[in-house]
């Protein structure tokens, strides 16, 4: 097999949680850390493999991809295809995407919008219309598990990679699951057995720590 | 199989698209999201979250893009949405870029104007539109369509998008690799459809007070 590359940054969300599933796929990756606060994805260099200049990226022997649940199918289309991390039945499949699109377009934008303003405007304060918004998204979260152990059903798939990073941020930033999310905080300790949680959790804390320095208290 | 489905909206438009591209039969329910008719009791039962598309193939899917790929699956449709890993893997990486840093900023652009009587294009949004389209056109410069040289769901989905966008700036500026591969789209059944939906876009700026500059 070829070279494979992660361009990554430890305090984002999707870039763990490529990283999260080529540690499970126990896949020989080489890191290349993009800092995003110095404005290293606008570097010509960078964009040179990814016009976008977004993270992560993944190079697989030559091939470049970005996306991060497009890099999440791939690399089970790759290297496990039918596996039950991506299973080939159209039908749990589609279970699967549901919930990987619902990460991009709900719940990972709702955590960006509570750390943006301040680690790209230096907003010393976290809208409380932000953060309601994020505790109505946990709740549907709270829903997709009822009766399950994992987001897409009985089995460990992409979708629980794709969401764990999210919510070791929300756990980092002093959300307490336990209080009102029994299912969301049974699977949050579950996940902590996924080979590379600590590597996640060590990104989450990075990013807890540098919003407590600009926002002077915990985000939660 | 039934479609809950709103004509206005790109990632509806563009489920409808891929079934016609499928040639499946569907039964197709118009929801009008300005009547309100995404909240009420009934529709809630079928998407608590009240959003649209829906579709319901003996069980309720939503987010446009897993309908589509859906779709595609169980019918093992080669063209439209490769098995080849890395095939598949770009016609995903488009669609997820499609989601994530295209049709939000539209949606961004559109959805105050409808829903909250704001009367321009924020130069943030504008700005991020703009790079966003200098991304797809550089894709194009080497290629006919998104993820090759045949169409996929990655056009579809695009498509919607950028009929929107070219309806609210009223073209598609200099993008000329952007306008060709518009142009080159019209092979795909449920074309014509498409821009059909979308015109309800041109109608509300036609009839608006204010005028949305052009993207240059």
């Amino acid at each position: 097999m070829g070279k494979v590359t992660l361009y990554f940054t430890a305090g984002s969300m999707p870039s763990r949680a490529c990283l999260l599933l080529l540690r499970t796929l126990n896949v020989d990756v080489e890191i290349k850390q993009v800092d995003l606060l110095e404005g290293e994805q606008h570097n010509e260099s960078f964009l040179k493999i990814n016009p976008v200049g977004k993270i992560p990226v993944l190079v697989d022997d030559g091939f470049t991809l970005s996306e991060s649940r497009a890099i999440l199918a791939y690399l089970v289309n790759s290297r496990k295809p039918g596996d039950k991390l991506y299973p080939t039945d159209a039908k749990k499949r589609a279970v699967i995407d549901q919930r990987l699109y619902y990460d991009a377009t709900v719940v990972f934008p709702a955590l960006v919008a509570i750390v943006r303003p301040s680690l790209y405007n230096k907003v010393t304060e976290v809208s409380q219309e932000s953060k309601n918004n994020l505790i109505k998204i946990l709740r549907i979260l709270e829903g997709y598990l009822k009766g399950h152990n994992y987001f897409a059903g009985d089995d460990l798939t992409i979708a629980d990679f794709s969401i764990l990073p999210n919510i070791t941020s929300v756990v980092e930033f002093g959300f307490d699951l336990s209080k009102e999310l029994p299912n969301l905080d049974k699977w949050y300790k579950k996940m902590q057995s996924v080979p590379g949680f600590d590597e996640n959790k060590a990104g989450a804390k990075l990013l807890a720590d540098i919003m407590t320095k600009i926002i002077g208290t915990s985000v939660f | 199989m039934k479609l809950y489905h709103t004509p206005g909206s790109p990632p509806s438009r563009s489920v409808l698209m891929t079934l016609r591209c499928l040639e499946i039969d569907v039964e197709i329910h118009e929801i009008d999201l300005r009547k309100g008719e995404n909240r009420t009791a009934d529709f809630l039962k079928i998407n608590p979250l009240g959003q649209i598309p829906v579709l319901d193939d003996g069980f309720i899917l939503t987010e446009s893009r897993a309908i589509m790929t859906y779709l595609a699956n169980s019918r093992k449709n080669e063209k439209l949405y490769p098995s080849d890993p890395r095939k598949r893997a770009i016609v995903d990486s488009r669609l997820y870029f499609d989601a994530t840093g295209l049709f939000v900023h539209i949606f961004a652009a559109l959805s105050p104007m409808f829903f909250k009587g704001t009367t321009e294009v924020t130069p943030e949004v504008r700005e991020k539109l703009k790079n966003a389209l200098k991304y797809l056109e550089g894709i194009l410069e080497k290629q006919k369509f998104f993820a090759g040289d045949e169409a996929t769901l990655a056009d579809i989905s695009i498509l919607s998008t950028v009929v929107q966008i070219k309806n609210t700036f009223g073209g598609l500026g200099n993008f000329s690799n952007l306008k060709a591969w518009f142009e080159r789209c019209n092979i795909l059944p449920g074309y014509d459809e498409n821009l059909v939906g979308a015109q309800m876009i041109k109608e509300f700026f036609e009839k608006a007070t204010f005028k949305i500059a052009p993207l240059e």
